[in-house]
This record gives C-alpha cells, structure tokens and sequence, in this order.
C-alpha cells in the first residue's frame, strides 16, 4: 500500500512517496499532492471531467515530476480539482493514466499555491522492496 | 544541514573550502551576520551552494548573498557566474521558476501626517483594484499576439498603450525589458497560463504594501530617489506569475536532454543546465527573456491599476499625489554581464536566484539620476516589518558580480509556521502595530508571519557592513495586500 508524508522545508514544501511498485507509488504521489494543496477542501461543481494524461520521460523521477505538474496545471490552468486516479499505467519511460476532475467553485482557504515540482535532489530509491523518494515543490 | 569546515574571513564574510573530491571547481562564500550563522548550519543552504560551485565554468566563488536559506537547485540568495570560454553552463535551477520575481518601489507626494486616515482607504482601494490569489485574472485582457507583443517589448508594451511613462522605463532594470526574447518558442500551455494572468500578484510571498519612510541614512543617495522621512511610498513585489513557471518547466525537460547530450556531471538533477554556446541555451534564453518581460510588464500594469485607483480615491491625478517609480528590479534572473575576474574583463552569465543586482556608482547600467549613487537595491522584509533600499558599491562589484540580497529570507517552513502561528493573534499582533492587512487568505497570513523570516535588519547590516550594498532609507508597512 502506498503512502507519503508531508516534510518540512525552509522556503518550499517537500513530500516524502512510498509505494510496494511504481503504480503504488504514483498512487501515493497523487494522494500526497491532493493533501499538500487541501485541493480535497475546495467547493466542487457535480460535474465531471476525464482528464486522459500520457507522458514519456527518461526515468521514473522524470515521469513523477511531468505527473506532479499536470496536476498543478489541472488546478491554475483549468481550474479544475483532481479527485480520482484510474486506469494508471506506469510503464517503461512511460505514464498513462485518466485523472478525474471537478469544477473548482471555491477554492479552500488553505490551498497551497504550487509553482512546480522539481528535481531537487530526486532519487526513486528501492528499499526493503519499496520505492522511496522525496519529492520538494516549489511554493 | 552543512558539517564540513567554514572558514571566517572577518565578521561578515566565510568561505567553505574547495573541496575536489565532491566536485567542487571553486570555494563557496557567503556572507551574513555573526548571530545568522548558525541558522545557516543548520539547514541544507550551504550544501546547495558547494552543489553550485560544481557547475562548469563556474568564477571566483559559488556566492550566497546574507539572506541565504534552503531552495532547491541554487541556495535562495544564491549567485553564480560562469564563463562561456571556459565551458560555462546556464541552469534553470539557478533563476528559479518565478523568472524576474522582483520588486518595485513607487514613492508619493504624501506625508503620513497629511494621510494618517486614509492608510485603511489606500489599502483597501489597492486590495479591490490589483487581482490577487490563485486562479484571478489580471487587470487587462489580451490576446495570444498581444501577449507575444508584451514577452517582446516588456515594460515597453505597457507604456505603448498608456499604462506608464517613459520615466518608468528609465528608473526599470534594463529599462523594462531585456533583448533576445522569442516568444514564438513558448509552449501552448505557457501562453494559455500567462495569458489572462497579466496585471495580476498571485499567491505566496507576493504582496503590495503602503509604506512609510522611517529613516534616511544616506542623504545624498535619498535624495536623488526623492525619499524623505515621513513620505508615503508603494513596493509591489511580483514575477512572471504561471508563464514564467511554465517557460521553467519546459526548459528544465530540455536540459535534462542536454545534461546526457553535453556529458555534464551534476550533484543534484535541479541543477541541469547546458554549455552557454549550445542551442538549448539560445532556447532557454528566449523563454527565460520572455517571461522576464512578462514580469516587468506586470508590475508595470499593476503600477498603473495602483495610480488610477488612488487617482479616483484621493480625487487627484497620481503625477500630482506624485506616484513616480523610484526603481524595478529583478531578483530571479540570469544575465549575460561584464566583470572582472583576476583583473580581466570577462563576459560572464551571472545568475541571481533570489538576489539582486547591486551596481555601484557610476555604471552606465544604471539610470543617469542614479549614476552617482548607485543603483537602488530594494530589500524588502517580511510582512509587519520594515524594508530597506540601499545602493550598490563598488566592494560588490569586486566580490560578488554586482549582488546584494533581496530579502529577510525564510527561517522557518511553511508547516512549521502554521504550526506555530495562531491567525488571531497574528492580525492582532498587526493591529498593535497599526497595519492594515487585506489579504485572500488567512493560512498565507500564518505562512508569511515575520515570525516565519530572519531579521531582516539583520541581513541588511550583513550587506551594509560588508559593503556589498550601503544602507539609504528605511521604509515601514503601515498597509499590507497579500493575495
């Protein structure tokens, strides 16, 4: 099972993501990113939209941060909230996934503004069969 | 946090040692006040600038200006120059995502005394007139070809269709805009997010503020700003809002190409970059001059909205509430510069992350008004506490490519601060103090408390007293706008 923890950092905002294989993990990126930005808390429209998301990089550290951002971009761009992560598929180099979103009424008062996630220092380790990394966004 | 030696070079100045084992092609120099020190240790600022000073081409020093803190890539406060004749690099990582994130200060015909009881008016017409917060739109509408205009001519765009003069231009970094940007090579998604963001402050540590001149210390210098104790004055800081994070974003995936094409080793992925002679750079160029004339575009348009609404506030025109810029400047920006290393004059790419230019007397760079003096360095502080402006020296040209800080600089986390800080108490603590706050949101207020930043008179005596910048005027906030 996937999971992450909110960690301290200075000027920005860090979260460290766990998860038993790269679908898990991703899982667990998703999940932590919703609560970094209390997205979860906005005023939602019933309305649904299917985001379809397929990206390429050249390592899972760079699909996680090209994943991070779409979802930033979902929110500033669309004004839309990620509520639900389907049909992920986590490949070689590569990321497909339908990311389900709603309308944006009111955004909560403790949403966090992310610029982007970044690669500050970004390693996808494997430990005690899991993969591990810290992720920083800039704030 | 940093565990390897730091030698002190007097009080003001240390150096962290070469160390070739890790990579390191220069020492690391920073500079702070003796009681910051250990604030430094303790959090990873240091280590990013050892990071730094691995980078190809790199001159003289991996440098971090007084309010150095914990970013990613670079330090905050983080300054490098390389050489593209010795296999120089240009990194993303080393300007940031919020490309020309910078500050203007605008001074008034208007004393305190004459205006104590309009401070909740001004701030609350400023409040309603400048959009701020996540998802607003900016003041004007444009198109994908206006914008396109705007990422060409900057500051230019905004004084072309009458929302600034020709004296904003002269008292703007670079005169408000910078050559060589090419917005055709912008993304969609770039175009579409700073679109309707233009005359917009965003989220975050953004802010406007009313201020009050406080004290002059260089009476020669405030002069020529036209500064003067108990005058009214207005600091907008802002950047390039969700195009320039957009620009950042895209180019960072090219240089994470360029890193494996050029063969470069790098300590951290945040710090990809790529030879300043390669076709990435001229790529990154482009997007990054683009979106630093965005920048400037926008805090002239805020300037604008600011003037008109006083304007109808005050029931005055603002040349007679006397609204001049006394200064733009950039603090997340490389630019390509000319400085002496070793005697020799070299064309480097000087990156400030979180720093701004500190050009000393007598540079033609700096507005002919302000040739004398210095180029006003603008360093403000954090919410409820004062600003400085101070001008730049010729020590910083020798040390630190013409750089000074550009704020208090974070000592606390974001969590960390809303764990620790109560909203009430916080908006009390500013009643106290009499400054009105108008703001989207109370977590920001939490996140942003002054509690959350170093002194930042600490870190202005650290530039002062080293002499990378001398101290001309203080300003405190009497009214705060935060998005």
């Amino acid at each position: 099972m996937g999971n992450f923890e909110i960690l301290d950092h200075t000027a920005d905002i860090a979260m460290r993501i766990s998860g038993t294989d790269a679908a898990d993990f991703f899982h667990a990126a998703f999940d932590g990113f919703c609560e970094i930005t209390e997205i979860n808390s906005a005023v939602l429209s019933d309305n649904e939209i299917t985001h379809n998301i397929a990206l390429d990089g050249a390592d899972n550290e760079e699909l996680l941060v090209r994943f991070l951002n779409e979802l930033i971009r979902m929110i500033q761009e669309n004004m839309t909230a990620p509520v639900k992560l389907l049909n992920l598929e986590v490949g070689n180099k590569t990321l497909k996934c339908d990311v389900i979103a709603k309308t944006i009424e009111k955004l909560p008062d403790g949403y966090a503004e992310i610029k982007a996630a970044t690669y500050h220092m970004l390693k996808i380790e494997h430990s005690d069969d899991r993969l591990i990394a810290t992720c920083i966004l800039d704030v | 946090m940093w565990q390897g030696e730091i030698k002190r070079i007097d009080d003001y100045r240390y150096e962290i040692a070469l160390d070739k084992s890790k990579g390191m092609r220069v020492c690391g120099r920073f500079y702070t006040a003796p009681e910051g020190l250990e604030q430094i240790k303790s959090e990873d600022g240091l280590q990013q600038m050892a990071n730094v000073a691995t980078l190809p081409g790199i001159q003289k020093y991996s440098l971090a200006m007084p309010d150095i803190h914990w970013g990613y890539g670079f330090p905050i406060g983080g300054v490098a120059a390389f050489d593209p004749n010795e296999g120089g690099i240009i990194s993303p990582g080393g300007v940031g995502y919020d490309i020309n994130c910078g500050v203007r200060l605008i001074r008034t015909n208007m004393m305190f005394d004459d205006f104590k009881d309009k401070i909740e008016a001004i701030t609350h017409q400023i409040y309603r007139d400048i959009p701020t917060g996540l998802g607003t739109r900016g003041i004007i509408k444009v198109s994908t070809s206006e914008l396109k205009d705007v990422c060409r001519k900057g500051a230019v765009w905004a004084v072309e269709n009458d929302m600034g003069t020709q004296s904003d231009l002269d008292c703007t970094e670079d005169n408000g805009f910078i050559d060589g940007a090419d917005p055709s090579l912008a993304s969609n998604r770039a175009i579409e997010r700073g679109r309707p963001q233009l005359g917009s402050l965003g989220a975050g540590n953004h802010f406007i503020e009313v201020q009050i001149v406080d004290e002059i210390f260089n009476t020669k210098a405030a002069n020529a700003m036209e500064l003067k104790k108990g005058q009214l004055a207005i600091m907008i800081h802002t950047g390039s809002r969700g195009f320039g994070y957009q620009c950042c974003d895209d180019s960072l995936a090219q240089m994470q190409k360029a890193v494996k094409k050029y063969k470069i080793d790098l300590p951290d992925r945040q710090l990809a970059c790529t030879p300043l002679d390669s076709r990435e750079a001229d790529y990154y160029f482009a997007l990054m001059r683009s979106a630093a004339n965005f920048a400037w575009c926008n805090r002239q348009i805020i300037t604008h909205g600011i003037r008109q609404g006083l304007s109808r506030l005050l029931g005055k025109s603002w040349e007679e509430l006397g609204l001049f810029l006394v200064y733009d400047l950039a603090h997340n920006i490389a630019k390509i510069e000319k400085h002496k290393v070793d005697g020799v004059m070299k064309t480097l790419c000087v990156h400030r992350k979180g720093a701004t230019r500190a050009f000393a007397p007598g540079d033609k760079r700096i507005p002919l008004k302000y040739r004398d003096v210095g180029q006003p360095v603008i360093i403000p502080g954090s919410m409820g506490t004062a600003s400085y402006v101070l001008v730049g020296t010729q020590t910083a040209m020798d040390e630190t490519f013409g750089s000074c800080a550009h704020g208090a600089g974070r000592v606390l986390g974001r969590r960390e601060a809303l764990r620790r800080l109560d909203h009430v108490e916080l908006l009390n603590e500013m009643k106290r103090k009499q400054i009105v706050i108008r703001a989207h949101s109370k977590k920001t207020l939490r996140e942003e408390a002054p509690q959350a930043y170093k002194d930042v008179d600490m870190v202005v005596e650290a530039s002062h007293e080293s002499g990378i910048a001398d101290k001309v005027a203080r300003l405190k906030p009497l009214g705060v706008v935060k998005g």
